[in-house]
C-alpha cells in the first residue's frame, strides 16, 4: 500500500502527518502498528523538520512525502528540492546527555529507524527511512 | 488531529508554569521559548513546564525545554519538567538521554496504577 502527500516547506504544515501515517496504516490493514507507527511517524517529521530548517525552502515549495507499507514493514521517502545538506553538519552528533538547544533531529531518526539514508540526484534530495515489521507476536 | 493547547500561568512570584497538552512541536516550541525569555526578563527564576498531557514531543519542544533549563540556571533558578504520561512522548528525552539531565519529575493521579 502507497500514500503519498506534497506539504508546504513549514512547521506549521507538518501536523497533518498524524492523520496521514493513521490512513496509511489503516489503507494497509495493519490494524496495530503500535511503536512502529509511532517510530516511523516521529522520524519522518524530525526529517521533514530538517527540510524546513536546513534546506533553504519557503513555504511556497513543497515537500513530497511517500510512505508504503509491506510485510517487510513501513518505508518512507522525503524529497525536496533544496540545497544539498552539510554533511559535516549532519556528522556531527550532540554529546549525549550535554543539554544543546538543537542538533538532535538525525540523532533522533538514526535511533528510531532501522533504515535511513540520503541520496541526492540532479537537484533533488530524497530521504528513506524503513522501520522493520516485527515478527508475528513480538514487538520492538 | 490531536488538539493542541499551551496555558501560561504565573502562580506565585518568582514562578511560571507553562503547561503543554497534545503536540510540543515547531510553533508551540517557539511560544514557550517566548514565554521564558519574558519571563527571565520579569523576575522568574524558576519555571515548571507540565508536559503531562504532551502527546507528541519532538526535537523543537525538546529544544524549548533546554532553553528553559538554561535560562533559569542562568539566573541562579531551576527548571522542572513534568514528564509526559505518554511513553512515546517521552522518547524524545529518553533517545537523547536528556532525562538524565534535565529535572524530569513524573506526575501520577490517584487513578494511576503503581
Amino acid at each position: 500500500m502507497i500514500r503519498e502527500i506534497d506539504l508546504p516547506v513549514d512547521h506549521s504544515a507538518l501536523s497533518v502527518l498524524e492523520d496521514w501515517f493513521t490512513a496509511l496504516f489503516a489503507d494497509a490493514g495493519w490494524s496495530s502498528p503500535g511503536r512502529v507507527r509511532t517510530r516511523i511517524e516521529l522520524a519522518t517529521h524530525e526529517v521533514c523538520v530538517n527540510v524546513v530548517d536546513h534546506s533553504g525552502l519557503t513555504r511556497c515549495d513543497r515537500l513530497h512525502v511517500r510512505g508504503a507499507v509491506d510485510d517487510r514493514g513501513v518505508t518512507v521517502h522525503v524529497s525536496d528540492g533544496g540545497a544539498a545538506p552539510d554533511r559535516t553538519r549532519m556528522a556531527v552528533e550532540p554529546v549525549p546527555g550535554v543539554p544543546q538547544e538543537g542538533g538532535y533531529g538525525l540523532l533522533i531518526v538514526r535511533k528510531l529507524v532501522d533504515d535511513f539514508e540520503h541520496t541526492r540526484e540532479g537537484a533533488v534530495n530524497t530521504w528513506r527511512l524503513h522501520v522493520h515489521r516485527p515478527p508475528a507476536g513480538g514487538a520492538r | 488531529m490531536t488538539p493542541t493547547s499551551l496555558e501560561v500561568t504565573r502562580p506565585a512570584p518568582g514562578l511560571a508554569v507553562i503547561e503543554v497538552a497534545g503536540r510540543f512541536d515547531a510553533p508551540v516550541a517557539l511560544e514557550v521559548r517566548r514565554a521564558i525569555d519574558t519571563f527571565a526578563v520579569g523576575g522568574v527564576d524558576t519555571a515548571v513546564v507540565d508536559l503531562t498531557e504532551a502527546t507528541f514531543v519532538d526535537s523543537a519542544g525538546l529544544a524549548a525545554v533546554v532553553h528553559a533549563h538554561r535560562v533559569c540556571e542562568s539566573v541562579g533558578g531551576t527548571a522542572v519538567v513534568c514528564e509526559p504520561r505518554s511513553a512515546d512522548a517521552r522518547r524524545v528525552f529518553e533517545l537523547t538521554m536528556l532525562d538524565r539531565v534535565l529535572r524530569m519529575v513524573a506526575v501520577r493521579s490517584a487513578g494511576d496504577a503503581g
